[in-house]
């Protein structure tokens, strides 16, 4: 019984992502279908990949929401340069685009001690303003003949080789946060900022990297995000922000910085395009699918927050 | 004892704007040796940690270790000299284990990789010496205050440390808790490891501890053996000047019945409660740190859930299911966390006054200036705060006039029952003084006060009649001769 009870607080995201996937395989016709199956696969890892690099930022207690812009610039600049200097220098071009773009948010943060939500609220306008600019406020269209290769990968039938790219990236990042030093150091940072100061940590140091470390995460996102739509603009990801740190909370980060980790985001991304799915397997009409998925949300959030403090209660 | 100068330093002075925190103050403490540091708040031994700790840079003077200079100039230079400082509030990260706190910053690794069972063996091993039986993969924020110290003289001790200094580690504790801190001091002692033990608690000072110097004004005034002094000096040297009366006299005049308290029982208690009060009286609650004092108080406020029981406030029921029917019901309550919960710190002295109670500074539907500035004006005057201005930031008043001001707020919102609890922690002798001024004087108005006290002397010196408490009961209560310290400790043990 006590393992049990364990299990289900240790594991009650990715255990409610199962339920729910196989709820939908079990009642609805259409959700066990290949064509949805990759749809669901599919939607993830352009987002995910930016939420594993936000839970960067949000274990050190600190927020970014200028990703979606950094993820439509660098894709930008990927599909512009695609067919001139060839798939992987316009690839790693992209990459390098998102870390200094990283880079340059995080130095307000780390060195000024800035509201990290005010410094990328500006760098998310700039960037959109370069990416808009460079585009000339024209979608850039491209289908590479990589990117269509990419985009044709499927595993298992139903799911499609980015998938992968993502998860890899997260059992990275989790290997990263749970056995180095590096990774430690991040939690006693947003564990408590005094300590890690005492400590003698390089408290700029870390705070400047995982912003480049997200800015990395948020391009990579952008490049995949190119294997499904072929197309970039300025406005590409305009509701990053605001998809991705829901991901990352629900997943079991936590706001104020110290706890969580790259896997829990996993299934936090998980969850939540699932129950996204198979939102959009029942005919609701799509603005109340926006109310719904808000309430849900909350729902998530407030349970969630209930199930961990509930023994703290007097 | 080893080494009578292990640990010195000389000279050191440090000046801030308008004030000279530490005046050439020189010190040494003996290898292996338990040394108390006492003062006001003020006296400088803030400071003094501060720039041990590498906190703050000294204007001038020396620190040796040992005979060598000893250049400390961040934390972590003071953790390599051997110097490890447990503040009040400690330096951990709640939301990471035991083992990961002791080591945070110098993990173990393998290669690049952490070496998580090399870590937490070295921790387990740590807590082993000062024999703290806890899983070092335990939440450190799931441990009491208690079990925290430990894992910082822990963390301590994994420095190294030849010297540790403790700010006021008691101030939380239950007796159980201090007792087994000072089983650890006495260990880290025979270890040859140097204590100073910084205490506002001047009993524990002469269980544990064997010499005691005492500052002033950031000068040192004396250093004693521990033997060779008694209590009241150490006060006496403390603030300068004689107190023959530490608690003001009064006449007290009990009136009726004010507030009556019939099978209170709080969500988790083990027990109900039932006390009265009365007009004029001051109501002293006393018992260990977690007897349920402060929770029956928070009961009767309404901030605990109450599960049954009965409320009278001057022969009338009433129903408090939140601090709003509390206040309602004339009922004040000054928590112990003044600054968290009393105050709002940032705030000017006169806002923090009138907040309570806006009815009364409003002229029509718009606030008057004039009347705020009445309002805050007299009571600076009627209970004495010391402030250059009603227009001065609450921050930057000392510990005794913060508390006047949370008393302003609550006398604005025309309280008659006033719940203090640990009205004094935290303050320094004087300003002690001044709070028990004012609690005669509320009394002699005609209002009646509870007060929870964790410092006997002060339940025993104020109180018209005490309550003891011990496992969520009161389970005696004492008038007249039977205040005493012997009654209260044969029922709170």
């Amino acid at each position: 019984m006590e393992i049990v009870r364990k299990i289900a607080k240790d594991y009650r995201i990715p255990l409610l992502a199962l339920l729910v996937f196989v709820f939908m395989s079990l009642t609805n016709p259409y959700f066990f279908k290949q064509a949805n199956l990759f749809g669901l696969f599919d939607s993830m890892p352009a987002y995910g990949i930016a939420a594993v690099g936000l839970t960067f930022i949000m274990l050190c207690g600190q927020l970014d929401i200028s990703m979606g812009s950094v993820m439509a610039l660098s894709s930008c600049v990927f599909m512009m340069t695609l067919n001139s200097i060839g798939f992987i220098p316009s690839m790693l071009l992209a990459l390098a685009i998102g870390c200094v773009l990283g880079a340059v948010t995080g130095f307000f943060v780390a060195f000024f001690r800035l509201s990290p939500f005010i410094v990328s609220m500006t760098t998310q306008i700039a960037y959109k303003g370069i990416a808009l600019t460079i585009t000339n406020s024209t979608p850039v269209v491209n289908m590479h003949p990589v990117l269509v290769k990419i985009s044709e990968i499927k595993v298992f039938g139903a799911i499609p080789i980015t998938f992968f790219v993502f998860v890899l990236v997260a059992l990275l990042a989790e290997f990263v946060m749970t056995k180095t030093q590096y990774g430690r150091n991040l939690f006693v940072i947003g564990g408590n900022i005094n300590v890690a100061d005492n400590l003698g940590l390089n408290v700029r140091g870390h705070l400047w990297s995982v912003y480049v470390i997200q800015g990395f995460c948020a391009a990579l996102g952008g490049i995949v995000m190119m294997t499904r739509m072929f197309s970039a603009s300025g406005n590409l990801a305009l509701d990053g922000p605001l998809s991705i740190i829901p991901m990352v909370i629900v997943g079991g980060t936590a706001f104020a910085g110290g706890k969580g980790g790259a896997i829990k985001t996993l299934f936090g991304v998980l969850l939540m395009n699932i129950i996204f799915n198979a939102l959009s397997m029942f005919n609701i009409y799509v603005n109340i699918q926006q109310l719904i998925k808000g309430v849900i949300l909350l729902m998530i959030i407030v349970s969630d927050k209930y199930l961990e403090n509930r023994h703290n209660k007097v | 004892m080893g080494n009578a100068e292990f640990f010195e330093i000389k000279n050191v002075s440090k000046t801030f704007p308008g004030v000279k925190a530490l005046d050439n103050v020189s010190m040494s403490v003996a290898e292996g040796e338990v040394r108390a540091l006492v003062g006001e708040n003020g006296a400088g031994k803030s400071t003094l940690m501060k720039i041990l700790n590498g906190n703050y840079k000294m204007d001038s003077g020396q620190i040796f270790i040992d005979g060598k200079e000893a250049r400390i100039t961040s934390p972590v230079k003071a953790a390599e000299y051997g110097i490890s400082i447990i503040f009040q509030e400690l330096n951990l990260v709640n939301q990471l284990s035991i083992a990961e706190n002791i080591y945070a910053g110098r993990l173990k690794t393998k290669g690049k990789v952490v070496d998580w069972k090399a870590v937490e063996a070295d921790a387990k091993a740590l807590l082993d010496r000062i024999g703290f039986d806890v899983d070092p993969r335990t939440e450190v924020g799931k441990l009491s205050i208690a079990g925290k110290q430990m894992v910082e003289i822990a963390k301590a001790l994994s420095y190294k440390a030849r010297i540790i200094l403790m700010d006021e580690p008691s101030a939380t504790l239950t007796k159980a808790e201090l007792d087994s801190i000072f089983k650890i001091i006495k260990d880290l002692k025979s270890k040859g490891i140097s204590v100073i033990y910084i205490s506002h608690r001047l009993e524990e000072i002469f269980t544990i501890c064997d010499s005691v110097t005492i500052m002033r004004d950031g000068k040192i005034i004396d250093t004693k053996k521990i033997n060779e002094i008694t209590r009241d000096e150490i006060v006496e040297k403390m603030v300068g000047r004689e107190i023959n009366q530490t608690f003001p006299k009064r006449e007290s005049h009990i009136g009726e019945e004010v507030l009556r308290v019939t099978g209170l029982h709080r969500k988790g208690s083990k027990s109900e409660v039932s006390f009265s009060l009365h007009k004029g009286e001051v109501l002293g609650i006393a018992g260990l740190v977690g007897a349920g004092r402060t929770e029956t108080m928070r009961a009767l406020y309404g901030v605990d859930y109450v599960t049954k029981g009965e409320i009278y406030v001057k022969g009338k029921k009433v129903k408090i299911n939140s601090p709003k029917d509390a206040k309602k019901a004339g009922i004040a309550f000054l928590t112990e966390d003044r600054k968290e919960e009393g105050l709002t710190i940032d705030f000017t002295v006169k806002s923090n006054i009138v907040m309570a109670n806006m009815k009364k500074i409003m002229s029509g539907i718009f606030l008057s200036t004039k009347k705020e500035n009445q309002t805050a004006d007299k009571y600076i005057k009627l209970i004495n705060i010391k402030t250059p201005s009603r227009m001065q930031k609450v921050l930057n008043l000392s510990g005794g006039n913060q508390q006047k001001v949370v008393v302003a707020k609550w006398l604005n919102a025309d309280s008659d029952i006033i719940i203090m609890d640990e009205p004094t922690r935290g303050i320094d002798v004087g300003a002690k003084l001044e709070i028990y001024e004012l609690i005669n004087k509320l009394v002699s108005e005609g209002k009646s006060v509870i007060m929870i006290s964790s410092e006997l002397p002060e339940v025993l010196g104020m109180s018209d009649r005490v309550l003891v408490m011990k496992d969520d009961a009161i389970i005696a209560e004492l008038t007249g001769d039977r205040i005493n310290a012997v009654e209260v400790m044969r029922y709170a043990l």
